[in-house]
């Protein structure tokens, strides 16, 4: 503020010198303004360098290129990041300096990066000890550095804990690595629940019925998993506990679907018709009825919870098109939220509390929206290819998991919560529906 | 099925709605209606922005450049081939103490010194004389950015060629090598506007912000103000507001800084300095 | 008719071997009275077991002509039980309301449902691929209500009605058009 007063006087100088003002709409009037508001990359350039190997091998060489690839993978599923291309750096990773005193940030900034990555290891007797730093290159600042010590089969997990780091730093928040993601695949002839990592790694069949199994529901603690299935040859509710494999049923005449758990009770709320109505109940774990939630002639079907397990969202008909509304669980009272299109279904409330992404049907075409809770602005975030479907929030709310129709047949796929970097999350035989990702673990 | 005794209770419980529902659509009816005409006066370039089905960002410019993670990780191919040689040849690899310099004897290290001294230089002292290594420094994003396949990377690699050539030659500033727009002009005050345009443009080039980072906010704004002496350096920049989130005034302290140096002033003129604001906003994310 | 020229045939035989028994009787009585007697008891008994032979026949006529009976009556019942299986009611869009058609559709079940008591009846909820499937699953279980709903109406017991919703999980038809989708949108009966 000190440099303000001549700063402006200068300007003023400019101004009365009669120099034309181009894009001249600055408030203060002092200094004229450039308005600039598209910027070009919309990404933090980072660089991730091979790591740096202590002493020289052929095992060792390969954790220098595959730890840095692997990292620099599961900062760019994130969204966040701009992966520099390796090809273009002006230091050798072998030699650079990766601390602060040694490193050129200067070569850094040249290339575009903002932001940098080193990583030192050294492997011995089968024990790996890696060190992992990120920088700011503007500021030449260490912005968060770590030491591991593991199994050398552990670089995954030590890999990811960093990458956990990195975004904590940026966005005071944890990030994705240590979730999974549920889905539905018909690869064995039926439709069985499966899961997998958050980036589509290491995919596990979970359910093995032999029969239609669908709609999985993850517990806010992430040990139980709930699902619809044929088994007993209609629709009902299965609850099951992944740690100890405890599980319970809700086999109640006509439908029992739809599960979705209440964050910090151990609750869901569940569409069951045995009063002949699809209405929405609130259940226990084991599946005990706790209370009838909507009273509506018509279908009320799919809740989704707030974060805060005060209300929820749900589709229902009362309106004579399937409408995406809210409703107070104390208070009973309830607010439509969509009314634009006329087949709004699959609400998910975003784990920031403030918008809900749901599915339409719109002039033969199913796509992905987002909405405000009040409704205001409903944003599209999928179009021009095939259907879309089913959206699932990360937890930290920054990506969408989704079931796409784009290749043909169903597929999991991922993008940003603003609709960019949209990308199939994994392959296997048969189709892919259903998604449903995971809490963070909060063990790992 | 709802024809029995189902139809009543429905009946009058909508007609109890009805009348709620009336009351609502009137009082919704009546402030949209103050929304529109208070937007309209004060606004109205806002109205069209908030209409229903709002398109979220233009989903294949930024999906463009990265058709997947093996796309980006296939090109440093020749580049890896290298580095294990280069191990190969030093193998008291220094800890982290001894930096690289102390063993600089290899092909390798000696192409690369120069070029990172060259960048630096270029970015801080601005020497003009090894346009050599300017043209290599070029090359080389060149290469990162064909790879890459941005075409509007490409655009502004011209413009950054150009103006460093004529850096270089230290020729007379023909208005705008990129723009060419009416070089008749000499009067300052056309070239001004011209310059203006085109240091717009560089700095937006090289402004990266993720909106994701500060969950989609519209309402950011920081000012910055740059002072560019006549060869074009960047000799002092201050913000006069910031937006309050750290991580947007860092993202346009960086695209600015990314930028220096700027081209030099037209040659018409002839003040010491040229002091110029720049307000971002990242509104042109929508 | 097929009785009448059995009978005919069967005279044919009976009748020329009582003339000829007859005949003999007589040329017998004259010469051997004693014989005579015996003869005609012979006679007698033959006659006997004639009209048995012909009485059995007639037994296996009527057996066989109930079995044709009973055949033709259980495929009768087999034609309207696939009948009743085989014909789907359909639904409009994203409706669970019943069309004319599938009223009158469902009166024919409700008698059948009449005619056979002793039947239960399992009635599917189904959906075209449109709208996903949660929402679609609801959809299916109203329509397999709806048709249920309208079946009570019509005197047959709620216990003897099961609704299942399959929603979009089993098309009949896989196809991406309308045709298909109208195909698919339906209630489908099976009997247990």
């Amino acid at each position: 503020m000190r440099r303000l007063n001549p700063s402006r006087g200068m300007a003023r100088l400019l101004f009365f010198m009669g120099v034309a003002v181009m894009v001249f709409r600055g408030v203060a009037g002092a200094v004229e303004y450039i308005d600039i508001n598209n910027p070009f990359i919309r990404k933090i350039p980072i660089a991730v360098p091979f790591f740096q190997a202590k002493t020289g091998t052929e095992v060792q060489a390969e954790i220098a290129e595959k730890g840095a690839v692997r990292l620099a993978e599961t900062l760019e599923f994130t969204g966040f990041f701009k992966i520099l291309d390796r090809a273009g750096f002006l230091e050798d990773p072998q030699r650079m300096g990766i601390e602060t005193p040694q490193i050129r940030f200067d070569s850094w900034t040249t290339v575009g990066a903002e932001l940098l990555v080193t990583g030192g290891f050294e492997v011995l007797d089968g024990a790996l000890a890696i060190e992992l730093r990120l920088y700011d290159t503007f500021k030449g600042r260490l912005l968060v550095g770590k030491r591991y010590q593991g199994a050398r089969t552990d670089l995954k997990k030590i890999i990811r804990r960093f990458c956990d780091d990195i975004i904590y730093t940026l966005t005071g928040q944890h990030g994705i690595f240590t979730s999974r993601i549920a889905f539905v695949s018909n690869g064995t002839g039926n439709k069985e629940i499966y899961t997998c990592d958050f980036d589509g790694s290491d995919p596990k069949q979970l359910t093995r019925t032999k029969a239609i199994t669908i709609s999985p529901a993850w517990s806010l603690d992430g040990d139980w998993i709930a699902y619809t299935s044929y088994l007993k040859g209609k629709p009902d509710l299965f609850i099951k506990n992944l740690k100890d494999g405890r599980s319970h049923q809700v086999t109640h005449e006509g439908l029992n679907i739809t599960p979705a758990w209440r964050p910090f009770r151990q609750e869901l709320a569940a569409t069951l018709s045995f009063t002949g109505d699809q209405e929405i109940y609130l259940l226990t774990e084991t599946g005990k009825t706790v209370k009838r939630l909507t009273h509506n002639q018509g279908i009320d079907v799919s809740p989704s919870w707030s974060p805060d397990g005060k209300k929820f969202a749900f589709v229902s008909k009362r309106a004579g098109t399937p409408q995406i509304y809210i409703q107070d669980v104390e208070s009973n009272v309830v607010q439509r939220v969509t009314y634009y299109g006329r087949h709004n279904t699959q609400p998910a409330w975003s784990p920031a509390g403030d918008r809900i992404a749901y599915t339409s049907l719109e002039g033969g075409e199913t796509n992905i929206f987002i909405v405000g809770i009040d409704g205001k602005e409903p944003v599209q975030l999928t179009r021009n290819a095939g259907d879309n479907e089913s959206p699932a929030w990360s937890p930290d709310g920054n990506l969408i998991a989704f079931c796409s129709y784009r290749e043909g047949p169903a597929r999991i796929y991922v993008m940003t919560a603003f609709g960019t970097d949209q990308r199939r999350l994994l392959t296997l035989s048969g189709e892919q529906t259903d998604p449903a990702w995971s809490p963070r673990s909060q063990r790992d | 099925m709802n024809a029995g005794p189902a139809h009543p209770p429905t009946f009058l419980r909508g007609d109890k709605a009805y009348r709620r529902q009336f009351l609502w659509t009137s009082v919704i009816s009546a402030v949209c209606h103050g929304a529109l005409f208070m937007g309209l006066v004060f606004s109205p370039d806002l109205t069209p922005a908030r209409r229903w089905p709002t398109s979220v960002v233009n989903v294949s410019l930024v999906s463009l450049p990265d058709l997947g993670k093996g796309a980006a990780l296939n090109p440093p191919a020749p580049k890896e081939a290298r580095v294990p040689e280069a191990k190969k040849e030093y193998k008291p690899v220094p800890k982290k103490k001894a930096p690289a310099p102390d063993l600089k004897s290899k092909p390798d290290t000696i192409s690369l010194a120069p070029k990172k001294k060259e960048a630096k230089t270029s970015l801080k002292k601005k020497t003009y004389k090894p346009d050599k290594a300017i043209q290599r420094a070029v090359e080389n994003v060149h290469e990162n950015v064909q790879e890459k396949a941005q075409p509007r990377a490409s655009d502004l690699l011209e413009k950054a060629l150009a103006d460093l050539k004529r850096k270089v030659n230290e020729g007379p500033p023909g208005t705008g090598g990129g723009q060419g727009n009416g070089g008749g002009g000499k009067t300052g005050l056309d070239q001004m506007d011209i310059y203006k345009i085109e240091i717009a443009y560089l700095i937006q080039q090289n402004w990266a912000f993720s909106e994701q980072m500060v969950g989609g906010r519209k309402d950011l704004e920081a000012r910055l103000v740059i002072k560019i002496l006549p060869d074009g350096r960047i000799s002092d920049m201050f913000f006069e507001t910031k937006s309050g989130n750290a991580y947007f005034d860092d993202s346009v302290y960086k695209a600015v800084q990314k930028s220096d140096p700027l081209p030099p002033l037209p040659r018409g003129y002839r003040r010491p300095s040229y002091m110029v604001g720049l307000r971002f906003t990242p509104s042109g994310l929508n | 008719m097929k009785r009448k020229l059995w009978i005919v045939a069967a005279l044919f035989l009976v009748v020329p071997g009582l003339l000829f028994t007859v005949s003999c009787a007589k040329k017998k009585v004259a010469s051997e009275p004693g014989m005579m007697q015996e003869e005609s008891e012979a006679a007698k008994s033959a006659a006997e077991k004639a009209r048995e032979e012909e009485l059995a026949r007639q037994r296996a006529l009527e057996e066989q002509r109930l079995k044709e009976a009973e055949e033709a009556k259980r495929k009768m019942i087999a034609e309207e039980r696939a009948r009743f299986e085989n014909e789907d009611i359909y639904f409009e869009f994203d409706s669970a309301t019943l069309l004319p058609m599938a009223q009158e559709i469902l009166k024919r079940k409700a008698e059948y449902l009449k005619a056979n008591p002793n039947l239960t009846v399992v009635i599917e909820g189904h959906c075209d691929e449109r709208g996903t499937h949660e929402y679609n699953l609801a959809l299916g279980d109203r329509r397999a209500k709806s048709a249920m709903q309208f079946l009570k109406d019509l005197g047959i017991p709620a216990s003897r009605m099961v609704a299942i919703s399959y929603g979009e999980e089993r098309p009949v038809d896989p196809g991406h058009n309308e045709e298909a989708w109208a195909k698919n949108r339906r209630a489908h009966f099976v009997i247990q």
